[in-house]
């Protein structure tokens, strides 16, 4: 990879895995981080996901690989810089404040002390927004507040890459939207690169500027957000992120046929796998009958489970929240992209983790 | 690299790495430490096996076992029966005075139960003060206060307070929502206290009720002056008597091999049930209206606080106001007060130093290694002090520069009563969650300063509530005390004890009271000094309750 701007890379992991009690938790996890950058790595609870981020803090040592911060080598399979000499800020799921320090005394923690550490920890208040809330006592602040005091004491010692657990889980999911916002904008302010775990897609996809799948304990894809969404590598990202219609459907003379017309299958696959995004459906003329067996109304668009006439398959069918379709007769169903034709069945696939 | 345990599995569920060479090193210590009395008795009592075995087999040895099981049964049974209903009351009742009746159901954890078996023999014993008032009336006998019935009712009415104590916590800590949950099935009130309350205290009861069993298994003082031959009794009178150590070391065998089955039954009633993931309440449940029904409360709470306070008070002052007359009441008193703390005050803070590894890996790293220190911390509690005072005699024989010192005394102190200073301290650490350490690590601090800047800081308040809980029990301890004191060395303990046997009522009085009231006033710090903050002041006491009671956790709202 190649970055147009010629940024460093801040992490690279290579080839690393990591086993904890019987479980292989991260395995031949590798990965390029730019510094700057706010990375996501997304993937359901037990992917590894949260493992991975605890071998670059140095909380948990790799069995094998190798882990290097501004090409410095931080862990080996045989050798591990602790946690406290790897310049490295955390910001934990539950924030992690010392309830006997007041916000001021969180902050300046990690800070060295000298003349200027007063004046670092103001500064810090002002990024977070937290100007004037130095001596609150950490119980008496709200989530949303709480979190940026965690923040800003990572950020304080002015780390090499700052590193967030599911920032945004303990928070109200009214709160989150906003408060996703204020992160970003804090973290690109202060010029961090930062990489966060969750496992909630939407988050990724809307801070992150690129972000990891990982499945498994492995990554699965890398890539911007529209990458991962529109062009998923593995079943498993198609499924996870976003919503799919998933077809396991055989090759037969090198094509797949499905209804809407047959697709050039990937060389050698005998049995392939069709994503179809619900929004990549519309209701069009000359298209492909079916009949609408429900719907799911969200307000802001509705999704419609169309049983085709002639195959029997049933899909889901994302259209605008204004449009009367079912009651009368079947509708035509069409593409409006060429579907993602992936090998191999995904039932096959899920066996393997 | 040094061999790790299991990894075990912390509250959030992560795999978590085994304990540092520090913590290895200082477990491995303690628990070689702790395994010197038990080592000392099967050393005796092996030493001339077939005495021993002889010993064991004994028809005496049996009725004593009996004896003894039945004492502990019975207390643990009925001290049951005490503090629940009471602790019930203070915490989830509407009775008027709650909060002082929680204070003084708590007191009588000041009085030792030697002076409680003291002031009901001189209330009740032959030619005691009751006897005295009823002569005139032609009553000529009382039941005997001696015996089995006797020593139950003193050991329930003195030692009822540390089921209290670890129960209150664990009535306010229930989640009031299961309960109103379980009223939403159509459950009545009682019914639903049998079926969800009820277990969900089962923790606070297994662990209270160990703490009685354990103290009635060890108690010297109360049988002792009650006359009923339980374990400590007959082994110290073998010892004091017979000067024949092996017989003595073969029923204190029994003895532990008794002790160790409550910790064993306890362990398993622990493991049994997993500690949740620690719970918010939320709000306090609302407080149950009585009703008519105060009034027979008031009147149970009356007549045990009766029993247990005011009857050993007055009978105690009763002889204070004796000894003034005769001019005895406080004889050489500074030095007996000087004498206590010291050696209390040592031991208080030994206890916390030494506790602190086994509190550390039991929290920290579940596994056989921390269980094994952990169980290797209990046998100096579960075994009488008598038992661990015999033992460092007999370590003092190889060195002799240590014996009748007190740095022997402070280790015989920290042997008995280790876990209720691991016990509190265990609560405070589960409080810090693993990431706030992991969070200073990550901001550049090494392991050390991690330990000085977060982690004891937070667990302070439970080192102070272990060193007040070890402090009020050492200046109790009554078996240790006589055998392993300096020359010289008198303590408040031992005076009430020398003076009371020889029933210089008058003489003992002073001594006892001012027993009871240094007692009292650790008991109110202790209690006091865990609710700094302003929240509820609830008991650091061990048990897993104890432990979601006292959380302070970083809790998100939404408030911006």
């Amino acid at each position: 990879m190649t970055d147009p701007l010629d940024r460093p890379i801040a992490v690279r992991a290579a080839g690393v895995s990591c086993r904890l009690g019987n479980v292989e938790a991260v395995r031949d996890l590798t990965l390029e981080v730019v510094a700057g950058d706010l990375f996501a790595i997304l993937g359901p609870s037990g992917s590894g996901k949260t493992t991975a981020l605890r071998l670059i803090a140095g909380f948990e040592q790799p069995t094998g690989g190798t882990i290097s911060l501004f090409g410095e080598e931080v862990a080996s399979g045989t050798r591990s810089l602790p946690p406290e000499k790897r310049r490295v800020g955390m910001v934990f799921q539950d924030y992690a404040l010392f309830p006997h320090m007041s916000v001021a005394e969180n902050i300046a923690y990690g800070l060295p002390k000298s003349p200027d550490r007063a004046a670092r920890v103001a500064a810090v208040l002002d990024l977070t927004r937290l100007t004037g809330m130095g001596d609150r006592d950490v119980h008496e602040l709200s989530g949303g507040e709480q979190q940026r005091v965690a923040l800003a004491r990572a950020l304080a010692p002015e780390p090499r890459i700052i590193l967030l657990d599911e920032p945004f889980s303990n928070l109200d999911q009214s709160l989150r939207g906003r408060v996703r916002g204020e992160v970003r904008e804090i973290l690109k302010r202060a010029g961090a690169t930062a990489i966060m775990v969750t496992h909630d897609q939407e988050e990724a996809l809307s801070i992150a500027d690129r972000v990891a799948f990982m499945w498994g304990g492995r990554v699965e894809q890398v890539g911007t957000p529209d990458e991962i969404y529109n062009d998923p590598a593995t079943v498993h990202a198609a499924e996870f992120i976003g919503d799919a219609n998933i077809l396991d459907l055989p090759v037969t003379d090198g094509v797949v046929r499905l209804p809407f017309g047959d697709l050039p299958a990937p060389e050698g696959a005998r049995r392939v796998t069709v994503i179809i995004r619900p929004e990549d459906l519309q209701v069009q003329a000359g298209g492909v009958f079916g009949n609408v067996v429900s719907r799911e109304y969200y307000g802001h668009d509705q999704v419609l489970h169309v049983r085709l006439e002639e195959s029997g398959v049933e899909l889901r069918v994302r259209v605008a929240p204004h449009e009367r379709l079912g009651g009368a007769g079947p509708i035509s169903l069409g593409l409006r992209t060429t579907p993602l034709v992936l090998p191999g069945d995904p039932a096959a696939e899920g066996d393997e983790s | 690299m040094v061999s790790i345990p299991l990894p075990a599995r912390s509250i959030v569920g992560r795999p978590r790495r085994g304990p540092g060479p520090l913590l290895l090193v200082s477990g491995t210590l303690v628990a070689l430490l702790c395994l010197i009395p038990p080592l000392y008795l099967v050393v005796r009592a092996a030493g001339s096996w077939d005495t021993a075995l002889d010993t064991m087999l004994s028809g005496s040895a049996l009725e004593t076992t009996v004896n003894t099981v039945a004492l502990a049964a019975l207390v643990t049974a009925f001290a049951i029966a005490i503090a629940l209903p009471m602790a019930w009351l203070v915490e989830r009742s509407d009775l008027r005075g709650r909060r002082a009746i929680g204070i003084l159901a708590a007191l009588p954890l000041a009085i030792p139960s030697y002076v409680g078996a003291m002031a009901f023999i001189a209330a009740f014993g032959p030619r005691g003060m009751l006897q005295g008032w009823l002569e005139p009336l032609g009553v000529e006998r009382l039941p005997s206060i001696y015996g089995f019935p006797g020593a139950v009712l003193v050991l329930t009415l003195f030692t009822y307070p540390y089921l209290f104590l670890t129960l209150r916590p664990a009535l306010a800590a229930a989640d009031p929502r299961v309960e109103e949950l379980s009223r939403t099935f159509g459950y009545s009130g009682w019914v639903t206290f049998r079926r969800v309350v009820l277990p969900s205290l089962r923790p606070a009861l297994t662990s209270g009720s160990l703490l009685v069993a354990l103290y009635v298994l060890s108690d010297f003082g109360a049988p002792t002056l009650l006359r009923f031959s339980s374990f400590t009794r007959v082994i110290f009178a073998r010892y004091t008597t017979a000067f024949d150590r092996s017989t003595a070391a073969a029923l204190a065998l029994l003895l532990v091999a008794l002790a160790l089955a409550v910790v064993a039954l306890e362990v398993w009633a622990r493991s049994k049930r997993r500690l949740d993931a620690i719970r918010d309440a939320g709000r306090p449940a609302a407080p149950v209206a009585l009703g008519k029904w105060q009034w027979p409360a008031y009147g149970f709470i009356g007549a045990v606080l009766t029993l247990a306070l005011v009857l050993p008070l007055g009978v105690l002052f009763y002889w204070l106001g004796r000894g003034l007359e005769d001019g005895v009441a406080f004889q050489g008193a500074g030095s007996l007060i000087i004498d206590s703390v010291t050696a209390s005050g040592l031991a208080a803070a030994a206890a916390v130093v030494v506790g602190l590894p086994v509190a550390l890996l039991a929290v920290r790293y579940r596994g056989w290694f921390s269980r094994s220190v952990e169980v290797a911390s209990y046998t100096g509690y579960a075994l009488p002090g008598l038992v661990v005072a015999l033992a460092l005699v007999f370590a003092a024989v190889q060195f002799s520069w240590l014996y009748q010192t007190l740095p022997l005394l402070v280790v015989a102190y920290v042997l008995l009563f280790l876990p209720q200073a691991t016990g509190t301290m265990r609560v405070s650490l589960e409080r810090i969650r693993p990431s706030m350490e992991e969070a200073a690590r990550g901001l550049g601090q090494p392991p050390w300063r991690v330990m000085t800047s977060i982690t004891l800081p937070l667990a302070g308040r439970g080192m102070v509530a272990g060193a007040a809980l070890v402090f009020l029990t050492t200046m109790k301890e009554l078996p240790a005390t006589l055998i392993l004191s300096p020359a010289g060395f008198h303590t408040l303990a031992s005076r009430t004890w020398s003076a009371s046997s020889e029933a210089r009522f008058g003489e003992a009085a002073g001594p006892a009271l001012l027993l009871v009231a240094i007692s009292a006033v650790a008991l109110v710090a202790f209690r006091l000094g865990t609710s700094r903050t302003g929240r509820p002041s609830r008991a650091l006491l061990p048990g897993p309750e104890a432990c979601a009671a006292n959380v302070a956790p970083v809790r998100p709202s939404n408030r911006d």
